[in-house]
């Protein structure tokens, strides 16, 4: 199976990704005669806790996407009540390891438009992602690696 | 509002989707169109057909689930 193994940050298990249309999005936007955004770097945080994964709107605006769906949510912010969010359609990839090295690549995926850049990280990986990977956090010698 | 006409249709024929429980199903304007069986099948025939014009993909439930994220953060409640 590939893997990529990373030491665990003082955040927690941070990878660098890139977020980008999907590519039926893409075909259309050619089609249209129109650009395809550039994909946005990013450091994402892998968080079994989150079963949808979330993206900065900072960077889903910089892909130009349109509201593609709705979710209910519940965070601890929410005080007990789902909230109702806009979601948005797009592909993650993971480039962990070596500079230059292309890891894991989603299917489109629905993501919510989540504040996270104050937070120090711009989407959050859900296991909406890892329901296709195995995650070993090893805490004692600061390491995680995420087979796929 | 985005989708606001998409929503409505979906909320409106959610009683009749029931043998569709779990499908992701592709909405445009007042029509229910298509059911499938991924998200990215779904997505990628609302692009084919309606190219940028806005449209809804949804799974479907009856009773509708809750996404959990236990970090504290603050959901978008808005379309951007």
């Amino acid at each position: 199976m590939p893997h990529f193994t990373v030491k665990i940050s003082p955040q927690g298990p941070l990878v660098d990704a890139a977020v980008m249309v999907g590519d039926a999005r893409q075909q259309a936007l050619q089609a249209a005669a129109q650009n395809v955004p550039a994909p946005q770097m990013i450091r994402a945080l892998i968080d079994t806790g989150a079963s949808i994964s979330g993206v900065d709107p900072a960077a889903l605006k910089a892909l130009g996407l349109s509201q593609t769906g709705e979710a209910e949510i519940h965070t601890p912010s929410t005080k007990g009540v789902a909230v109702t969010t806009p979601t948005y359609d797009v592909k993650i990839a993971i480039l962990a390891g070596r500079p230059g090295d292309l890891h894991f690549i989603s299917d489109t995926i629905q993501v919510t438009a989540t504040e996270l850049t104050p937070q120090g990280f711009q989407v959050l990986i859900g296991r909406d992602i890892l329901k296709s990977c195995i995650l070993h956090y090893n805490g004692a010698d600061e390491y995680f690696t995420v087979s796929y | 509002m985005p989708l606001e006409k998409e929503l409505e249709t979906y909320r409106k024929k959610l009683p009749e989707l029931k043998a569709q429980e779990g499908k992701f199903v592709l909405v445009h304007g007042e029509e229910i169109i298509d059911f499938f069986s991924t998200y990215e099948d779904a997505i990628k025939s609302g692009y084919q057909k309606y190219k940028l014009e806005p449209f809804l993909v949804k799974q479907v439930h009856t009773t509708e689930p809750v996404f959990f994220i236990s970090r504290n953060i603050v959901p978008t409640t808005t379309a951007l």
